[in-house]
């Protein structure tokens, strides 16, 4: 049986963000747990290992998502109207340099992962299986939690009850987003799907190295495994328990005699 | 190349008034591409003949002037989505900074008397410009801004981010640290934290 680790979107853009600031290094703040997984992703590619994977969707997405949050931020920067010249430059001087450093460490890291071929039509059957049960659950969590984490309810509270209603709600959307993440979207599910594609009848060991609650959500685990057979564990999870050693010593060819 | 100690300071001063003079955008615009077209054949007769021409200098100081002010137009303007607006202000901003970090290479080349040494080091490096000028050209060449095809975009910044990791790996330029990051770097982690969590 093969062992696979595929490194979803989440961990690679949260291991790639990191800037020196004055001398000192400020990191997201999930940082030290995907980057010390992917620590073991490049020993073992410099060790020859077969462990640990990607797909051609993972990469797109972790582009996209850089830009995305570029996008929506310079907007929000360069849109403030009596912003000076001078303070436009150094703004996108600023932002050019994130963008640089950050595709820079994601290529770094992504060239340590391996990449497959995909059959399109096989992905395509799976991410309509998994669209089609997503919706399911999402139905479910709505009936379950919809009224109590809705915050458009509280529209016309007076100001100080209506903070305290959000407040509770935060918390509330937070312990129910533990048990369940709503609404993936398709790149989310296309990913999925192309690791189940991969996959499928192969009887191969597969884990998702993921920090993204729609992967690791405890419902979403059990879709997960249950209809693609994906193995979806955060990046503390895999190392805290040792997980990690044992599939590289599985995944480890035996020494020749 | 940069012969006499008085131009080769002027060369290596960023702070050149000239470089916020929009009207160099004016002057600049025909003639980008051929400028440093020239420059790189400059290099490569001085590569050969081991002579410096004072006059060439002066061609190198237009060309970090031309694409400061273009750099610098790029980030005040508003004709292309402010991510493709970055993207091209990102490779005008590698171009210039590359090329700011050659002509202090070959300052000290001269001061060390090892050109033209230090001009063969360079040479591959603005080879590599010059082509990301021309790009560059193509887009400002475009009236129309919301014309310009975003695979020229693309491709323009996917030629700068080439650039300047041999920029940095042949530490012409330092990767990194830019003043005040830490207000936006804390901003956008918030943002892409929001988006994973």
């Amino acid at each position: 049986m093969v062992c696979k680790v595929y490194v979803e979107t989440s961990v690679v853009m949260n291991a790639s963000l990191w800037f020196k600031v004055d001398g000192k290094t400020q990191k997201h703040q999930n940082y030290e747990n995907p980057y010390g997984l992917l620590l073991y992703a490049e020993q073992c590619k410099e060790r020859g290992i077969l462990l640990f994977y990607t797909t051609p969707g993972i990469v797109q997405e972790a582009h996209l998502k850089l830009e995305k949050a570029l996008s929506g931020t310079i907007a929000q920067h360069l849109g403030a109207s009596r912003m000076s010249d001078a303070k436009r430059r150094a703004v996108m001087e600023q932002f050019a340099a994130f963008l640089y450093d950050c595709l820079d460490q994601l290529d770094f890291w992504f060239a340590f992962l391996q990449q497959e071929t995909i059959d399109q039509r096989r992905k395509a059957e799976i991410t309509l299986v998994l669209r089609d049960e997503f919706r399911t659950y999402d139905v479910d969590f709505r009936k379950k939690y919809g009224a109590s984490i809705d915050e458009s309810q509280d529209t016309g509270l007076p100001g100080v009850v209506r903070k305290a209603a959000h407040f509770v709600r935060t918390l509330q959307r937070k312990e129910a987003r533990k048990e369940y993440k709503p609404n993936p979207g398709s790149a989310d599910i296309g990913i999925m799907a192309e690791i189940a594609a991969i996959n499928r009848g192969l009887g191969n060991e597969v884990y998702v190295a993921s920090e993204d609650g729609h992967f690791c959500a405890k419902l979403n685990r059990k879709l997960l495994e249950e209809k693609a057979g994906l193995r979806a564990r955060r990046s503390h999870e895999l190392l805290d328990d040792g997980l990690i050693r044992s599939l590289i010593e599985q995944a480890t060819p035996a020494p020749v005699q | 190349m940069l012969k006499d100690e008085k131009q080769v300071i002027y060369i290596s001063n960023p702070t050149n008034p000239k470089v916020n003079d929009m009207s160099n955008v004016v002057v600049a615009d025909s003639h980008a591409a051929a400028l440093i077209k020239e420059l790189f054949g400059d290099l490569s007769s001085f590569i050969e003949t081991k002579h410096i021409n004072k006059e060439k200098v002066r061609n190198y100081e237009h060309v970090l002037d031309l694409l400061a002010a273009r750099r610098d137009h790029w980030a005040l303007s508003r004709d292309l989505a402010p991510i493709d607006s970055l993207k091209v202000y990102g490779a005008y901003s590698t171009a210039y900074n590359t090329l700011y970090g050659v002509a202090k290479r070959l300052n000290l080349g001269i001061v060390r008397q090892e050109n033209p040494k230090a001009a063969k080091e360079v040479y591959g490096i603005v080879s590599e410009t010059t082509e990301l000028v021309a790009k560059l050209e193509k887009i400002d060449a475009q009236k129309d801004k919301a014309q310009v095809p975003s695979w020229l975009i693309g491709d323009v910044f996917e030629a700068s981010r080439r650039l300047r990791r041999q920029a940095i790996s042949n530490q012409l330029i330092q990767a990194g640290e830019v003043p005040n990051q830490k207000e936006l770097s804390k901003e956008l982690l918030a943002v892409i934290t929001a988006n994973h969590a």
